[in-house]
Parts: structure tokens; sequence; C-alpha cells
């Protein structure tokens, strides 16, 4: 069997009016022992070389590791707010360069424009109660896309509000999630300059194991809560959630597909094995440009919209 | 322009030759004892050892000028023949010869056994049925197709496999034909065992270069098989009980010396002999197959001879859970009908005329409770040809003719039901596709030395898209262009003798191939579909150079050659990356697949004794087969999966005693190419897997020895039988067959799991099967 050296792992995004964050973890030969803490045993924190550069004037931002989210980035914890809001800009490329270990790791990405008004991009929003599992439901948004070629966008989510049934509190999603299958679109798929395109937008399963009420798995199902009445009797507020729909580059709309092509085949005998087609030379991962509309919307049906152009830095970052 | 006009001179002379006055012997040739036309008899005038060999249909015409002459009529395993003629008039010929003895053959057929120096087929074998029947089976099946795969320049699809391939080409691309008939799927059993019954079965010749222009629609190679007429003389039959099947064949005379037949059977008997000891619920469970052949011909008159043939065979499994929640039934299989005319104009010209249906159908159906789901795929052909040889005189041996085809294909629909609610789709997907095909080639005598044989096809294609047939029809008239290929493909292939026992042969042959055949996950099975070429799937186009050295040594004793190829091919297609089973359904298999080239090149060494008591051959192939395609692999060249450095066949056949033979196989297989798993990392919270490049890793070599010893009871009497003992791989080699993943808990107290750690990634390698004995008994009155 292969003995591969490790590969740097590049997790990184940029997009204008947040801070740089990127994280870097390391490769393990897929016949190693998988171990007790397998996601902390890889987190590279020792990288001292790592840098971004504006390709149009080459100016550089110097990243450092930041000990309590575990990214590289430019700002410091203890004021968050201190870093260069104009350095990300819609519309430039930036390289991203990290030498570790005598290895030199690079990657080139771009920052798309999106349409303004974000008012004539996203339509309408609205929530529908699912059938099978009263109590839950989906988002459906009406997106108008633009009559040019090349665009990609992904959509992710997050809770900002949610009443976790173990705990009796409000305990929001530390990160965005994917929506689950079909996280990234593409003109290619036939719906270059529609109007009005609309789609299901599924929150995705996070991973965490979630609350139980009158037996059903909340977090597992994956879809947004509504208000309910608990046990005794007290209303819990439905979810708050913020919609992220980002505008990427063809890289990234590649990378994304493919790890839903990977999610789909992983096991599969019968199916092609595909590779993430990554954009890091010398490594694996993504360095991604992102231009982002922000939605805050509430999990109930006749449910109202509004589109957030700065979410504050926490809300927007991860 | 002048060295073609010279060049098409010193044909239309050739073809005049007015100087002499000539006169022409034709005739048919056939086995005295069945009556049966032989094909590739060697018909030569003993002076000048010029001459010629018997077509399909047992005919041969030989032109000579007025004179006496004595005429030798030579074939493998019957009594030469010697006619002395006084040539002045055109004269009728028909011979039937008697068997002989093994050592007065040795003798005799020596000059029969040149045909390997003279004639300008280049990388073609002609297999010998009794000698296949002699040799190891596995589970005693008698198995062409695996016979097949001995030779060099053809590699197994694999351990227990009748699949195969041929120069670095993919399975679709070997055209089968039974009497004529396309066979699509020509394996039983997910490919362990051919569809072809071997008792019915007269002559097997394969092409695997240099293709003659009446061939065509395929890229790496022509599987020709033929199958007998049935005695004409007397009824008689022959059979055989194995430990998986049992087969019997019965042929005899309908008006003797005039019109015969040959019905055969087989069929598995694992289901039924398992039945008494299942349980009530588990009795409609098991897996068969069988398989039916049938021909009957009659002879119209000196000149006209009608031949019907047909096959059907089908695959079936049953499953039924005791609860009777749930239950599925899969069953596929093939079906092939021919209508064949010969009639002979004159003595110099003759022509076939057939009409051809092919059928190829795959179904699976499974119901669970209320719920229903149906997945059907079917590639349906109606087939016409029109096939001329014209033998004007000595030097020239011209065939021309035209094909026409109707494909119908059905990919993959899928339908289902919940109780009352039907999920069928409105319309059933189909894809409508015309072929045909127009032809000419001249086997030309140039010089004693340099003999040519050019010609070439010209093929159209037009696919008529996911419609019905009236609205393909309107499409026709329209003549939409954008799914319509038109096509030359010329072929050419000489031979320059050296001395009387060696010469050099060279060819050049350009093919298309309009239809293809989509396997998902690199492996051959029954749901492979056939797709039509279409705007988006291009024809696949090969070009192929061949160059070899043939030498015969101790007076045509043995056969030797050495041949060197190389092949070029486009618009070859793959899944995607990423491409799942499902993606094959009601219509979305072109989005699935991509298109790319690949090329395939190597060197390929025979040597062959097929006389005496000992015959075999030792067949050694070093290749390369690589793949270029823009969306696999980063657009790098990989390895085709069954690409294969070495492969090496080693056959023995030997007569003990006039009871025992003994036979026994060696080969030997570089590992197939496989992509596997090298690293793993962690994305957005989870772990995403780096797998090599496509191919780019070897499983263990594969080698095999198998030996079989039979033992025929009263060999002389018309009644006897024989006993088969085979022994499939003797020292027991555990052949990798496929190789997969799993986690392995590496923690003493099994407490290993994804929180906790302690959990290993490990490959493992299966293998299909170990030693095998089997034994068979056969008989034949």
């Amino acid at each position: 069997m292969p003995d591969n050296k490790a590969k740097v792992v590049v997790e990184g995004y940029i997009q204008p009016n947040y801070p740089i964050v990127i994280q870097l973890t390391s490769s393990k030969g897929y016949f190693d022992e998988i171990t007790e803490n397998e996601l902390m045993d890889v987190f590279l924190s020792d990288v001292t070389d790592i840098k971004v550069i504006r390709n149009s004037d080459k100016e550089v931002k110097n990243l450092v590791f930041n000990e309590i989210f575990r990214v590289y980035s430019e700002f410091d914890i203890n004021s968050p707010l201190l870093f260069d809001s104009t350095f990300a800009q819609f519309g430039e490329s930036y390289s991203l360069e990290i030498i570790y270990n005598g290895d030199t790791i690079t990657a080139n990405t771009n920052i798309p424009y999106i349409e303004t008004p974000a008012e004539q991009v996203i339509d309408s929003v609205w929530f529908v109660e699912d059938e099978l599992y009263p109590g839950f439901g989906d988002f459906y948004f009406s997106y108008n896309d633009p009559d040019t070629m090349g665009n990609n966008i992904m959509l992710e989510s997050k809770r900002v509000y949610h009443y976790n049934l173990d705990s009796e509190k409000n305990i929001p999603d530390w990160k965005f999630v994917k929506a689950q299958w079909g996280a990234v679109r593409n003109d290619f798929e036939g719906f270059n300059g529609l109007k009005h395109f609309e789609t299901y937008f599924d929150r995705g399963i996070d991973g965490v194991s979630g609350a139980t009420s009158e037996g059903k798995r909340r977090e597992e199902f994956g879809n947004f809560n509504m208000s309910s009445i608990d046990s005794i009797g007290n209303t819990i507020p439905a979810d708050t959630v913020l919609i992220r729909l980002s505008m990427i580059d063809e890289a990234s709309f590649n990378f994304w597909r493919d790890t839903e092509y990977q999610e789909q085949t992983n096991g599969n005998p019968f199916a092609e094995p595909i590779n993430l087609s990554h954009n890091i030379n010398g490594g694996f991962g993504i360095w991604e440009g992102k231009g982002s509309i922000y939605i805050k919307v509430i999990a109930q049906e006749d449910t109202s919209f509004t589109i957030r152009h700065n979410p504050e830095i926490f809300e927007a970052l991860f | 322009m002048k060295k073609y006009f010279s060049i098409l001179s010193a044909v239309l002379i050739s073809l005049s030759s007015f100087a002499q006055e000539k006169y022409t012997i034709s005739g048919y040739v056939q086995d005295k004892s069945s009556g049966e036309n032989l094909i590739g008899v060697s018909i030569y005038e003993k002076q000048s050892l010029k001459g010629t060999t018997t077509n399909t249909y047992g005919f041969y015409s030989i032109t000579l000028p007025k004179g006496d002459y004595t005429l030798v009529y030579s074939f493998i395993g019957l009594k030469e023949e010697q006619v002395k003629l006084h040539l002045n008039k055109n004269i009728k010929k028909n011979i039937k010869l008697k068997s002989e003895s093994i050592l007065t053959q040795e003798v005799n057929v020596s000059a029969e056994r040149k045909k390997n120096i003279e004639s300008t087929n280049v990388s073609q074998i002609k297999l010998d049925v009794q000698k296949v029947k002699q040799m190891p089976a596995l589970m005693g099946e008698v198995d062409i197709l695996k016979t097949i795969q001995l030779l060099p320049g053809v590699q197994s699809g694999g351990e227990g496999s009748s699949g195969f391939y041929v120069r670095g080409g993919g399975p679709d691309q070997n055209l089968i034909l039974l009497d004529g008939a396309t066979v699509y799927n020509a394996s039983h059993l997910f490919g362990f065992f051919s569809v072809f019954n071997a008792d019915a079965i007269k002559d097997i010749n394969l092409i695997k270069g240099g293709m003659p222009a009446q061939f065509g629609g395929r890229l790496a190679s022509v599987l020709d098989i033929t199958m007998k007429e049935g005695n004409n003389q007397k009824f008689g039959g022959e059979g055989g009980i194995g430990i998986i099947s049992s087969r019997l064949t019965l042929e005899g005379p309908i008006i003797k010396g005039k019109s015969s037949f040959i019905v055969s059977g087989r069929r598995t008997y694992a289901d039924i002999l398992a039945k008494p000891f299942l349980s009530e619920s588990a009795r409609n469970n098991g897996y068969y197959f069988y398989d039916l052949t049938a021909k009957a011909n009659y002879t119209l008159s000196d000149k006209d001879r009608f031949y019907l043939s047909g096959y059907f065979g089908n695959d079936i499994v049953n499953f039924s859970a005791p609860s009777g929640n749930f239950g599925i039934e899969i069953p596929w299989g093939n079906s092939t009908a021919s209508a064949r005319w010969n009639h002979l104009f004159n003595d110099k010209l003759f022509l076939n005329t057939s009409v051809i249906f092919s059928d190829y159908s795959f179904e699976m159906g499974a119901t669970q409770q209320q719920f229903e789901f149906k997945l059907s795929s079917k590639v349906e052909d109606w087939n016409t040809k029109l096939d001329f040889t014209y033998l004007p005189n000595q030097r020239h041996n011209i065939r021309f003719g035209g094909q026409y085809i109707y494909h119908n294909f059905m990919p993959a629909s899928i339908s289902g039901s919940s109780g009352d609610v039907d999920f069928s789709p409105e319309t059933v997907f189909k894809q409508y596709s015309n072929e045909a095909a127009l032809y000419f080639a001249d086997d030309f005598e140039l010089t004693d030395d340099l003999k040519v044989n050019f010609g070439g096809r010209y093929t159209a294609f037009t696919h008529a898209g996911e419609i019905t047939f009236k609205q393909m029809l309107i499409n026709e008239f329209k003549l939409d262009t954008d799914n319509q290929y038109r096509n030359f493909e010329p072929r050419i292939s000489a031979r320059y003798k050296l001395d009387y026992t060696s010469s050099i042969k060279g060819s050049y042959s350009k093919n298309y191939q309009y239809i293809h055949l989509a396997s998902i996950g690199g492996m051959s099975m029954p749901t492979d579909l056939w797709l039509p070429s279409s705007e988006k799937l291009k024809p696949t186009e090969g070009v192929q150079y061949t160059l070899g050295y043939f030498k015969n040594l101790n007076n045509n004793m043995f056969e030797t050659s050495v041949e060197a190829y190389y092949k070029d091919m486009k618009n070859l297609i793959e899944y995607k990356e990423g491409a799942l089973p499902e993606d094959n359904a009601n219509g979305r298999q072109d989005d699935a697949l991509t298109l790319g080239d690949g090329n395939s090149y190597g060197v390929e060494l025979f040597f062959k004794k097929a006389l005496g008591k000992t015959t075999g051959w030792v067949g050694y192939t070093h290749s390369y087969t690589n793949r270029i395609f823009p969306e696999i692999n980063n657009g790098e060249q990989f390895s085709a999966k069954y690409d294969r450095r070495h492969d090496l066949s080693v056959v023995v056949n030997h007569d003990l005693s006039k009871r025992w033979t003994a036979s026994a196989v060696f080969v030997y297989a570089t590992g197939s190419a496989i992509t596997i798993p090298t690293e793993r990392y962690i994305i957005d919270g989870n772990i995403y897997t780096q797998f090599s490049g496509k191919n780019e890793f070897r499983m263990e070599p594969y080698h095999r020895a198998d030996v079989s010893f039979n033992y025929t009871k009263n060999p002389d009497k018309k009644y006897h039988s024989t006993w088969n003992f085979s022994v499939y791989n003797v020292y027991n080699r555990k052949n990798p067959y496929f190789i997969y993943l799993d986690i392995e808990d590496t923690t003493t107290d099994g407490s290993g799991g994804l929180e906790t750690g302690g959990l290993q990634a490990k490959a493992y390698q299966t293998s299909l099967f170990p030693i095998l004995p089997s034994i068979s008994w056969n008989f034949k009155f």
C-alpha cells in the first residue's frame, strides 16, 4: 500500500468587509490509524510563514495563528474589529502563500461581484412546514440569476437562535452549514439568466447529535424548528436563521461539487471514485473568495426576511 | 495520379486475362460422414501449389488455363483427396472428405498448413472445436470464449470471466457473431460462462487486426462463430452431464443429403437439485440459465441453399424473502435468428443474403410490500446483408456487398408503483438508429511473392434520439444532420513471401464504431447499457497498424509468428468521475459519460503445433494500453483497467493412447490496474479521501494452471462416451478478484470507534476460485 508524505490541507476564505480566515490541517495516510482525537491531531498551529497578497497592487497581509478559533487570520482576538476592512474587495484576485517544513504551498482565488442591489438577486424567501414531520420545515427562496455566464453560487445557513431542548437554552450554530445535496449551483446547470429561479433550501445535517422531542430527532433530521410548546407548556421560540448566498469562483464551485459527489460515491463499489478538484498547489483543500448576501429569517410560515448587508463579524465569519 | 493509374491498369489486366483460354472448377466441399459443408478447406493445383480455400458455406472456385491438372483438397482431420482433371470446359466438382488417422495427417496436410504463410490474413486465428473440448474447463463447462482468452493479444476479463479484451479495446469493441447475428452479451452467470454451447459450433475465427472490409461496426476484433448445419446423412446426437449443467444435441437429415437440422440445449440445475433441501419459503429462490440453439438447412438446387438458425438463452435470478414482503426477479438474455440464402449466379459469382434479428434484454423487478420497482434495458437489431464473392481468376478473390441495421435501444427505463400510485414514465425512453455500410475488397496476388488485400467500407449512421418511431421517420425526411455520421474506412493488408517457409505481413485498417457500451465501475455486468452515437456521443474511431513475421518450421509442423501492432483510438467513452449507477436511468446516460482517446501497442509471439500426438501453443503478449480523457484523472494519461504488461498462455494437448488424452493450461498475466485511496483529510468537519491516479496501482499478478484428462470408451464405435476429469487452479493460487477496504478495530478490547480512536483502514484481497476439481460425462451416438 502507498506511503504518502503528509500534505498541508487549506480551508480558507476571503470576503469583503471581513477578516481573512484560514484553517490549516495535515493530511494522513489513508491506511494510518484513526486516532482518538483525529480532528485535533491534524490541526497545524506552528505555521509561521503564511501570507495573502492582493495581486493588483501586491499588498501583503501576514496572518497569525489564533489559539481560540484555531485559525490563521489577521485579526487580534482581543480586538476583533481591528483589521483592514479595505483589503478584501469585490473583483480582486488574491494569492495565498504558505511555507511549511520546507514546502511552499500556493493558491489563487478571486472575489466575484454580486449584483446590486441584493434585493434584486433574492426575490423572496418563504418557509414551508414539512408534511411528514410537523413542527419542522424548510426554506424556499427565489433567486434571480444574472444573464451573464460563469455565475457560481453557494448556499449555507446558520441558526443564530436555536433553542436546545436538552440544555433548555439558546445554543446557536457556531458555523455555517452547507445546504445538503446541491449547496453549489452554476450556470452550466441550465439556469443562466433565469428569473425567479426557485430552489429548496434544506439546512443540511451538521453532524451534531441533537435534542429529542416527542421522539423526533430534530438535529439529525436537519430541518429548521418551528415554534412549539414543550411538555410543561412553555413556548419554544422558532429558529432564527442566517442564510448566506455567496458568489464563488469556478474552482470553488468544482471543489464543493466534488465533495458532494464523493459523499455520494463513498463505499459504493459500482461508482467511479472521485478526487476533490482543489486549487491548492502543493497541498489539498480550497482557498476561496466569496461575495456574500446575508438574509435573516425566522422559521415560520408567512415569515418576512431582511437582507443583512453587514452582519456582525463573528456571526458572518464562521 | 500516375501511380493510381498503374495499379488500376494492373487490376483490370489481371481481371480480364484474355491471353489464354481459361476454365473454372467450382463446387462445395463436405465432410463425408456428416455432410457438413467445410470452411477453409485448401484446394490447390499440385504442380504450382496455387490454390484457394472454401468460404463460410464450403464453396470454392478455381480458374485455370486449359490443360491437365491434379487438384488437392486438404483439411486438418480429414483425408486428403486428389482429383485428376482434363480441363477443357467449366467443371462442377463437389468433394466429400473422409476422416483419417492422426499419423497420416502429419504427412498429408503439410501443404494445407502453409495457409499461415500464404494468406494475406494477419492477426487471425482459427480454433479447432474438438481441441477446445479436450481442454480443462472450469466446473467442467467447455467454454469457447475462455479458450479465446488464451490466444496472444487477447486478455481475460478477470478470474473465471468469459469476457475478453483484444489489443487494448474494450469489451464492446468485439463484434461477436453467431451465424452472422450480433450477440450483445455473450455470457451467462454474470460472466463466468459463455453463451456458446460447443456441441453446436463448427468453426471459430478470431480477427484481431487487419479487419476485412466485410466486417465493421467494432474497433477491436471480430469473433465469427459458425454453427454446425446438422448431419444430412444420418441421425445422431451428443450430450453431456456436468456438475452444474447438462446438455443435449440432436441432429439428422430432414431429407437425406438435401436437408438437415440440429437442435442443441443446455440448462443448469443447481436450483432444481437444491430445491428438496430448502425450506418451503425458499423453494422459489434460485439461479439458473439455459440456452437453446437450432439450425436447419435445405439445398434447393445446385445453385441455391437456404439456412435458418437461431439462439435463445436466458439467465434468471429469483429471490423471495421468507416473510413474503420482499421479492426480486432478474432475467436477462439474448435471442438471435438468422435466415440466409446462398445463390450461385455462375461458377465465379456467389451471393449470400441474410436477414438477421438480434435482441439483448435485461430486467430487474423488485417488490417490497406495496412498493414495486422495475428496471429494463434492451437493444434490438434488424439486420440485412448482401455478401457477394466474385472469383474471376486465380489472382483475385473479390468480395463486395452491403449491410443495413435498424437498431432499437431502450437504455435503463425505470418504473415503479406504491399501492395505487403509479410512477411509470409516460413514454418509455427509446432511441432508434440506422446503420448502413457498403464494402469492397479484393484479395489480389500481384506477383508470386506479393499478395495484397485492399478495399474499404463506407459507413453511415443516423441517430434519431429520444423520440417515437413516427417522430424518427419525420426527422429522417427532414434530413436533420445533427446526429448523422458518414465515414470511409480504408482496409489494406499485404503478404510478402520471403521464401517457401516464411513471409512478412502488414496491415492498416480504420474502423468506426457507432454503438457503445457504458460500464460503470470498470466491471462488465448484465446491467451495462448499449447506447447509440448521438450529438454528444461521437462515433469511436480506431486506426490499427500491424506488422508480422510468419515462419513455419519442420515441414510446416510448427507455426510461429511475431506480430507488432499500434492502435490509436478516438472518442472512447467512460463514466465521469463520481458517476453513480443510477446516473444511467431514464435518458440521462449521455450527461454521465465523457469522451476521450486511447492507444495500445505491443508485440505478440505465437508458437503453435497443430499436428501429431502432442499439440498446443505458447502465446506471449507484451503490451501497453493507455487512455487520455480531459475530464478524468486531471486530463493526464492513465492505464486502461485491462492494461497488461505481460500475458502468457501455454496450452498442451497430448494423446496418451487411443482412449486417453491429457491437456494442460498455464496462464500468467500482470495484475489488473486499479485505483486505490491513498490519503484522507478533513474539510468543513468531514473526512474526504484522496485517491491515487486512475488505475495507478496493480493487483497481484494472475497465474494459474489447469489440467484435464479425457477417457473415451469404445472410441471406434458409433456410440461412445467420454469422461472428462478437470482440475482448475491445480496449485490453488489465490488470485486477486477484487480489493475491498474495511475499517478494522485495532484495540485489544474491541473498544475502537470514531470517537475513541483505535480504528484503521485496511485493504483486503478477495479470491474467487480455489482448486476446483470437476467431472463430466459426455456421450455421442
